[in-house]
């Protein structure tokens, strides 16, 4: 059985609240949607990731006393 | 004792939005709009015809979405809810025990107003304000502060603090809160206010 995707709608002038199937344009518009929310988590993850290994990098060169790079430096230096 | 207006509604059933004011109690600054619920199949919450008679909007949510990390977005609009990449946020989150992260994204089609654990029974929770929503002469800037915890120490707890802009100037009179896949299960829960200035 195919799920039926809906959205709720209230009219905050009249107080009506009402559930609709999405219609065909809406459901392709939610696929772009998804693609785009994706790509964005993806970067926002791949960010962190690059952030967390600069700061792990940074920490490992100040126990063992070696110079940073000015990157390193800047994920410490708030 | 003064008629502000009439309900033309029947006594018994239909909508009783009209007031009736007695001359003395003296209106809230902080009044609810509407709310809606979620259904178990609804991936979309749209409050539209907002009342332009506030200064501000808040919108209060806790949510149950169907996926866990499935986040909250959130859309505005006049008229029809804008889907182009007209929106921007900058975000900061602390994950479980880990430190805070921050990052910023530009042109995006959706700002950030919360995420989801993806249970039933531990909800996301968050309030979004919108400032100057009326305001015709400059874009709309949010903020969101929103969070979750589930009892695990270092995993499943988060606080976030997300700010967002619409380079729109158009009065908001639609707002839209959606998950970009799954739904938001029963128990789900967003109220939309409205603040008036003192």
């Amino acid at each position: 059985m195919t799920e039926v995707l809906m959205k709720t709608i209230v009219d905050c002038a009249t107080g009506e609240i009402k559930s609709v199937p999405l219609t065909p344009a809406e459901i392709a518009q939610r696929d772009q949607d998804a693609a785009a929310f994706a790509a964005q988590k993806a970067a926002e993850e791949e960010a962190a990731a690059a952030k967390a290994a600069l700061k792990e990098s940074a920490k490992a060169k100040l126990i063992a006393g070696e110079p940073l790079t000015a990157e390193e430096a800047a994920v410490l230096v708030i | 004792m003064t008629l502000r207006r009439f309900s033309t509604s029947n006594i018994t059933s239909g909508t009783k939005l009209h007031k009736l004011w007695d001359g003395e109690t003296f209106p809230g600054y902080f009044e609810s709009i509407a709310t809606i619920l979620g259904t178990g199949s609804n991936t979309e919450i749209n409050f539209t015809n907002i009342p332009q008679m506030y200064s501000h909007l808040q919108i209060r949510g806790y949510s149950l979405a169907s996926a866990s990390n499935e986040d909250v977005l959130v859309r505005l609009g006049n008229g029809t809810i804008d889907t182009g990449s007209n929106y921007s946020f900058h975000e900061m989150r602390g994950v479980g025990n880990g430190g805070p992260s921050s990052t910023s994204f530009s042109n995006q089609a959706f700002m950030y107003a919360g995420s989801n654990t993806g249970s039933t029974t531990y909800p996301y929770v968050f309030i979004v304000d919108i400032l100057d929503y009326k305001n015709t002469n400059k874009y709309k800037t949010i903020k969101v502060l929103s969070g979750t915890d589930r009892n695990a120490n270092n995993t499943t707890g988060t606080v976030s603090l997300f700010s967002g802009n619409w380079r729109n100037s158009s009065a908001i009179d639609t707002i839209r809160l959606y998950v970009p896949s799954g739904y938001f299960n029963s128990g789900s829960h967003f109220a939309l206010y409205g603040i008036r200035s003192a």
